[in-house]
């Protein structure tokens, strides 16, 4: 039986020799978590507002369109414990902080990575920012510790792979970049839109999979981190807006009252207790199909014009604001239309 | 605790140091615990409910040996397996029942998951220690008078998530006769282990790709590709099975207790359907007929050939509800019970006609497991799909006769599943690797002609194998049949 181990472990010893290497490699290779805290690290001296959310902040609000120096910390799938959590950590390192807006769309109140598809997600918290998931079932997985794990071997091989045959080229040895590009400013703007995500069967199809990953036993633990993260901010004279994004309105007809109805109910207990403004765009009928990437996301052009409107809610004026990026449509007159601050 | 997650693989490192280390009676102790230790992973109570169910069906097989009157031994039976049908129905219809009643409850109630619930491997656990009373009581089996076998044999670790279901004469022989370590039993669990992860990561999760888009999005597919879905799931779920099957009997190996063979080439050697389920699942149909359908062909056989259709069909909607109180369960064991009967009944004639015409003859062998195939990938429509409704639905989109939007019937995109044509190519392939490493194993001796070859050439072939398991890992992802 001694011979037999010996022999495993020797076997063992040039694939773990192999899986260091990549772990190594990927430490090298940027993810979204790991160039939105390096962009953090860069802003967090002079930004005054932070922006959070799941993708419905991520790639649905433009920094450069809101007022003063703004930070988008959003994510995909980024629930409301992470929100939290990131600002509980960071607080302390966003001496101008002012102002945080929180995106949250129809499912965010209701949704938690876990046992989702999204899980994988939480590792990446834990590994870039040091966030530990919820529970300790997930705190045993090896996505915890292992970069390849978490990204996959074939990404790390095939990453790997491509920089040493540009390497040979004459390039640096440098793994891919983030794809979809990130800006310096956390928002991760979306193009060109695609308009077969707005068919009705293909709205019917993502809802029914949203309401999948919704539930309502999920509402308890979402409402006690943004009750914490309000509180938080509350104490410091950090003003929160709470803010709904639109959704196309196929998508708007489908979602479910009694969740939606739990919802506002949450966002209003906050607004009678820290003073929290809330604008729900969800229906805005101000957006058309070329504003939209996907029923419940924004392309760049409607992102724009979003923040447009929501800057102006916020400040409330309808002075429109500088243009930085010199790639987006010509500036809207609408302020508030259709915005609801409640 | 994941069988592919780290935690267990350090588990079963640990597991087999202490286990190996330990003088050899006092194996069977160390094994109990790890066994409980894994299960109390899941849920610290379902571990203890085990314990107890246990104990229950240990004390009654030590009263079932001890009575000596058998009206007293038929009521203690009766009452026996009672609460263990009770428990498992219980368990199975718990959620069901409470949302049907107060679905706001269920919904809104962070606990109720951990209320309602059915334990894990509940099915494969009440199926053995059913049959552990049975056997005693036909005096098949004595009871055992040591509690630790019969614990043991209910919590085994490495089948408690999804079988195989061992019998217990198997598993109490192999028990006792349990001597020093042996390495060649260590390295071929250790193949098999290697073999289920290929079988599972290669093949079934890139399988899995094209089932979860075509019966999540089925609107947004042509009739040919949700047919090609429909196939990918037979395939899936075989190579899924057969996976975490490999899996449970390489890590029994480990531990020196080999688990039986669930599959024996199913989809491609069945002629019919009542073949196909011998080599399918073949611990469950072995149980159910050993346990059900025999005794209900004996009940029935004053009925001909009435008794012997009553008989399969009673079995195979046992087969069907064993996974669950869900109506396409119950369609899917329907289905299979009325093509069986057809086929059963049929076989003789369709034999006589054959036997006449030999050039058909040869046909035959190549038509019939395709037509045996076909007729599965039919029931497992129901068995996949989370309702009728959804079933009957992508039945009718795939053979366009339900409304179907704007995609032309015959398109075949691959790249609307989010697939390459290479990725299918390689799960296609992996599954004739995988068939022809079946039928090396069917072949005897297999193993001691492997082990003949070059140590090089061995070792080069599992860190292929290991490679490609590792560039086929893509996250998270769990065994079809661990929900049973």
């Amino acid at each position: 039986m001694r011979a037999t181990t010996v022999r495993l472990c020797l076997f063992l010893l040039p694939l773990l020799a192999c899986w260091g290497l990549l772990e190594w490699w990927l430490t090298r290779v940027p993810g979204s978590h790991s160039v939105k805290r390096a962009n953090l690290e860069s802003a967090a001296a002079s930004a005054d507002t932070l922006i959070l959310g799941s993708s419905g902040a991520y790639w649905d609000i433009a920094p450069p369109y809101l007022s003063g120096s703004a930070y988008n910390l959003g994510n995909v799938a980024q629930t409301l414990y992470y929100d939290d959590q990131l600002v509980t950590r960071w607080l302390d390192k966003l001496p101008h902080l002012r102002r945080v807006i929180i995106a949250i769309p129809y499912v965010s109140m209701f949704f938690q990575l876990q046992g989702t598809d999204e899980e994988e997600r939480q590792y990446g918290y834990f590994q870039q920012w040091r966030i530990p998931p919820p529970g300790w079932r997930p705190r045993l997985d090896l996505r915890m510790l292992s970069d390849v794990a978490l990204r996959t071997p074939l990404f790390a091989v095939s990453s790997l792979e491509t920089a040493l045959s540009q390497h040979l080229h004459g390039a640096p040895l440098a793994g891919p970049p983030v794809d979809p590009p990130i800006r310096a400013d956390g928002w991760c703007p979306r193009w060109p839109p695609e308009p077969t995500e707005l068919a009705d069967s293909v709205v019917q199809t993502k809802i029914a999979y949203h309401h999948g990953l919704m539930h309502m036993s999920d509402e308890a633990p979402n409402r006690a981190s943004l009750e914490h993260l309000v509180s938080l901010l509350h104490s410091r004279g950090v003003e929160v807006i709470i803010v709904t994004p639109p959704v196309w309105p196929a998508y708007a007809a489908l979602i479910r009252q009694d969740y939606w109805k739990r919802a506002q109910a949450d966002f209003r207990g906050l607004q009678e207790r820290y003073g929290t403004r809330y604008f729900n765009y969800m229906r805005d009928p101000g957006f058309t199909a070329a504003d939209f990437l996907d029923a419940d996301h924004l392309n760049e052009h409607g992102a724009v014009r979003f923040t447009r409107l929501l800057s102006a809610a916020i400040d409330g004026s309808t002075a429109q604001i500088a243009d930085p990026t010199q790639k987006s449509p010509p500036a809207e007159t609408s302020t508030t239309d259709g915005s609801r601050p409640q | 605790m994941s069988f592919l997650s780290i935690v267990f693989a350090a588990f079963l490192a640990a597991g087999l140091l202490v286990y190996h280390n330990a003088p050899v009676p006092r194996r069977p102790a160390i094994l109990l615990v790890l066994s409980f230790l894994f299960y109390a992973t899941w849920s610290v109570w379902d571990a203890a409910l085990l314990l107890a169910v246990t104990a229950g069906v240990y004390g009654a097989a030590r009263l079932l040996d001890q009575t000596p009157s058998e009206s007293r031994k038929l009521r203690l039976l009766t009452v026996a397996i009672a609460g263990l049908l009770v428990l498992l129905v219980g368990f199975k219809c718990a959620w069901l029942l409470a949302t049907q009643l107060n679905a706001a409850w269920v919904e809104g109630n962070p606990n109720a998951v951990l209320l309602l619930a059915a334990p894990l491997g509940l099915s494969y656990y009440s199926f053995k220690l059913l049959g552990y009373l049975l056997d005693v009581y036909w005096g098949t089996l004595p009871a055992r008078r040591d509690f630790v076998p019969v614990a043991l044999y209910a919590a085994f670790f490495p089948q408690i998530v999804s079988g195989p279901i061992q019998r217990a004469q198997d598993f109490f022989t192999q028990l006792d006769a349990q001597r020093a370590s042996d390495p060649d039993s260590f390295v071929l669990g250790l193949r098999r282990i290697l073999f289920g992860l290929f079988k599972k990561v290669a093949i079934a999760d890139q399988l899995a790709v094209v089932v979860t888009h075509a019966h999540g999005h089925s609107l947004q597919h042509s009739s040919l590709e949700l047919l090609l879905g429909a196939y990918c799931f037979s395939l899936q779920m075989y190579a899924d099975f057969s996976g975490i099957t490999d899996i449970a009997i390489g890590t029994g190996l480990l531990f020196g207790i080999r688990g039986p063979e669930n599959f024996n080439r199913p989809y491609f050697a069945a002629a019919n359907l009542q073949e196909f389920w011998r080599r399918w699942h073949m611990s469950l149909t072995s149980w159910l007929t050993d346990y059900l359908f025999v005794p209900l062909r004996m009940t029935f056989r004053h009925l001909g050939n009435a008794g012997l259709a009553l008989a399969i069909f009673i079995n195979m909607v046992a087969v069907g509800i064993w996974h669950g109180p869900r109506w396409t369960y119950l369609v899917f064991g329907c289905l299979n019970g009325v093509f069986m009967i057809v086929s059963v009944l049929t076989l003789k004639r369709r034999n006589q006609f054959f036997k006449t015409r030999p050039t058909l003859t040869r046909w035959r062998a190549w038509v019939a497991p395709l037509v045996t195939f076909h007729l599965v990938v039919l029931t497992h429509i129901f068995f996949q799909a989370p309702d009728l409704h959804s079933a009957l639905s992508y039945l009718g989109q795939m053979l366009h006769l339900a409304p179907h939007g704007t995609v032309a019937a015959s398109r075949m995109d691959l790249s609307s599943f989010g697939l390459t044509y290479g990725r299918l190519f390689q799960a296609l392939a992996g599954l004739v690797v995988m068939e022809t490493i079946h039928w090396a194993m069917s072949q005897p001796d297999w193993a001691q002609r492997f082990n003949t070859t070059r140590r090089e050439f061995r070792w080069v072939l599992y860190y292929a194998v290991i490679v490609i398991v590792m560039l086929s890992a893509r996250g998270t992802t769990s065994f079809i049949y661990a929900k049973f």
